[in-house]
């Protein structure tokens, strides 16, 4: 699944914002021009603090508003009353910092589902599925005041999965937790994946978001900022000598030999070069590629290879002359094995 | 002094009738005043955070400023409304109960709303959103919060308790101090102390005082426990 592309991809949009503006009065916090999320999709959104991403969550789920342009969940705009109600039966948003009842852990996996009037009988079955997946039945009996960090994210977590929602929002998940704990969230996420719940995760931090999700949204300022990376899903199938293979559908490239289950390999674009004849270079990474397009990308133009994989490399407008940069030109492109970072 | 400090605590242990009658009638006002206050205020202070009105912050600005709201300015508003020639002359409660019990409820509502306002507004915003994304109706979620705040509303109430059961000037005002009717501890010291009766105002003293304090231990324990 080489998915290079930051688009929606081809799945129907399960979110859907376009012209999107949200603020406080003068002060604009979000202005997203386009952002689909697809259903049974992983985005995860990552951005610096103050950078829009809890307000996007929580937009989404109508605990903020109201709103300008269009915020779409299923068929229904969310500020409509239909849209609200279809919400609150089958999307959850978790706070970075989660509030939680001061009561055993059980009674607040257990709020939601009485909430939403789930039978009594299935309530237990799923109580106890959300325990087993976040590690808590050891903890079940304690109460919630008195649990860490790591512990009450994965009560509030479980109290999420538990109500087996179309649309899980996860605000900042894996922050200041503990590792054990990290990994249980994100295996977690990956299992409501594979039931085909649909999640936006929003965090800082790259390993989570590069691990659990299927595509990964940068925001900035309350923008949408363009991928400046060529992103590949694959696996690492070798290591010799200091390097290492990275496997993905299509290609495969040389990456640093780093101790590690990877699954996400990120080529930097502008760490990509360009070339009209083979090179003799140190660069490890060479491939011979057709232009597919070459567009417009802030103050550079963006070029994309077809290498038998998509590679996009930046370059300054003076190299379409020198290169002769136009659709079906082939070209060598080329980048260090330590330019890749792996996820 | 002494012996008049004696004499007071004399008067106290061995229950005097006439203080009694005092003590009593200014508990019974002040808890009747206090509850009219709260069914009312306390109401109006939620309504406050969760309404979507205009005029809101106004309202809430108005109740932060008559929190200092002088008793006697209100003796004299509530006079003036009641009084033989005012727009409820007809009822006739000027210098009743009733008249002692409406100046104080008026004078602890801008109290009691404020502070349930207060004690409202400052539940944790992500419990309101934690109740909603789960699933739990709107009633459902003011409910909630009022259980989450419900240390501050009993503060409030017992505040304004506190502020009515030591006032002088709606008494005195609407009540005219008439013995055995609407002579309240705050009034009758004020009259004893002028007669020189100072052993008699002296026990008044001395009631009021534990009064208040038990009120205040009362919010002292209740802020402790909220806090845990």
């Amino acid at each position: 699944m080489a998915r290079v592309s930051a688009t929606s991809g081809d799945r129907a949009a399960l979110v859907e914002a376009r012209g999107l503006r949200f603020g406080y009065s003068t002060n604009v916090v979000l202005d997203i021009d386009r952002l689909a999320v697809g259903t049974g999709e992983v985005v995860a959104v990552i951005g610096h603090n103050g950078s829009g991403k809890t307000t996007l969550l929580k937009l989404i789920n109508a605990l903020v508003g109201p709103y300008e342009g269009s915020l779409r969940y299923g068929e229904h705009e969310i500020r409509t009353a239909r849209g609200r109600a279809l919400l609150r039966r089958s999307a959850v948003y978790l706070h970075q910092h989660p509030y939680l009842f001061r009561e055993s852990v059980t009674a607040n996996v257990a709020f939601g589902l009485r909430a939403r009037r789930i039978a009594r009988v299935e309530r237990q079955a799923r109580i106890d599925a959300a325990l087993t997946a976040l590690g808590l039945h050891e903890l079940a009996g304690r109460r919630a005041d008195s649990l860490s960090g790591g512990e009450r994210q994965r009560v509030a977590l479980a109290r999420a999965v538990a109500l087996e929602p179309q649309l899980l929002l996860l605000d900042e998940p894996t922050s200041n937790i503990d590792p054990a704990s990290v990994a249980l969230i994100e295996d977690a996420i990956t299992a409501a994946r594979s039931s085909g719940t649909t999640v936006v995760v929003s965090t800082h931090n790259l390993a989570t978001a590069y691990r659990v999700a299927d595509r990964v949204v940068s925001i900035g300022a309350g923008r949408i900022v363009p991928e400046r990376n060529n992103v590949y899903h694959g696996q690492i199938v070798a290591r010799r000598e200091a390097v290492a293979w990275f496997e993905f559908d299509g290609g495969r490239l040389i990456v640093p030999d780093v101790a590690g289950d990877y699954r996400t390999a990120l080529v930097p674009m502008d760490d990509v070069f360009l070339a009209r004849q083979e090179l003799i270079s140190s660069a490890q990474n060479q491939v011979r590629g057709r232009v597919v397009a070459v567009e417009p990308f802030e103050s550079l133009l963006r070029v994309q290879l077809d290498c038998g994989f998509r590679l996009q490399a930046l370059v300054t407008d003076k190299a379409r002359g020198q290169l002769g940069l136009e659709p079906g030109t082939l070209l060598y492109a080329g980048f260090k094995a330590s330019a890749v970072r792996l996820f | 002094m002494d012996s008049a400090l004696l004499d007071a605590l004399r008067l106290i242990a061995t229950a005097d009738g006439e203080l009694l009658a005092i003590v009593g009638n200014s508990i019974v006002f002040s808890l009747t005043s206090t509850a009219i206050c709260a069914l009312i205020g306390v109401p109006i202070g939620v309504l406050l955070v969760f309404g979507r009105f205009r005029g809101r912050r106004g309202i809430v600005a108005a109740m932060h400023t008559l929190m200092s709201l002088p008793t006697v300015v209100v003796g004299l508003l509530v006079y003036s409304v009641l009084s033989r020639s005012g727009p409820l002359g007809q009822l006739g409660l000027l210098f009743t109960p009733a008249a002692i019990v409406t100046g104080q409820a008026v004078l602890a509502f801008p109290i009691v709303t404020s502070l349930v306002y207060g004690a409202v507004a400052t539940v944790d915003d992500s419990l309101r959103e934690t109740l909603l994304t789960l699933g739990s109706s709107p009633p459902r979620v003011v409910w909630k919060t009022l259980l989450e705040a419900r240390v501050g509303i009993a503060t409030a109430v017992l505040s304004g308790f506190g502020r009515v059961v030591g006032e002088v000037g709606v008494s005195m005002m609407l009540g005219g101090n008439i013995r055995g009717y609407t002579r309240t501890m705050t009034t009758a010291l004020a009259l004893e102390t002028q007669r020189g009766a100072f052993s008699f105002a002296l026990s008044l003293g001395v009631v009021l005082l534990v009064l208040a304090l038990s009120v205040n231990l009362m919010l002292n324990l209740l802020v402790h426990r909220g806090a845990r």
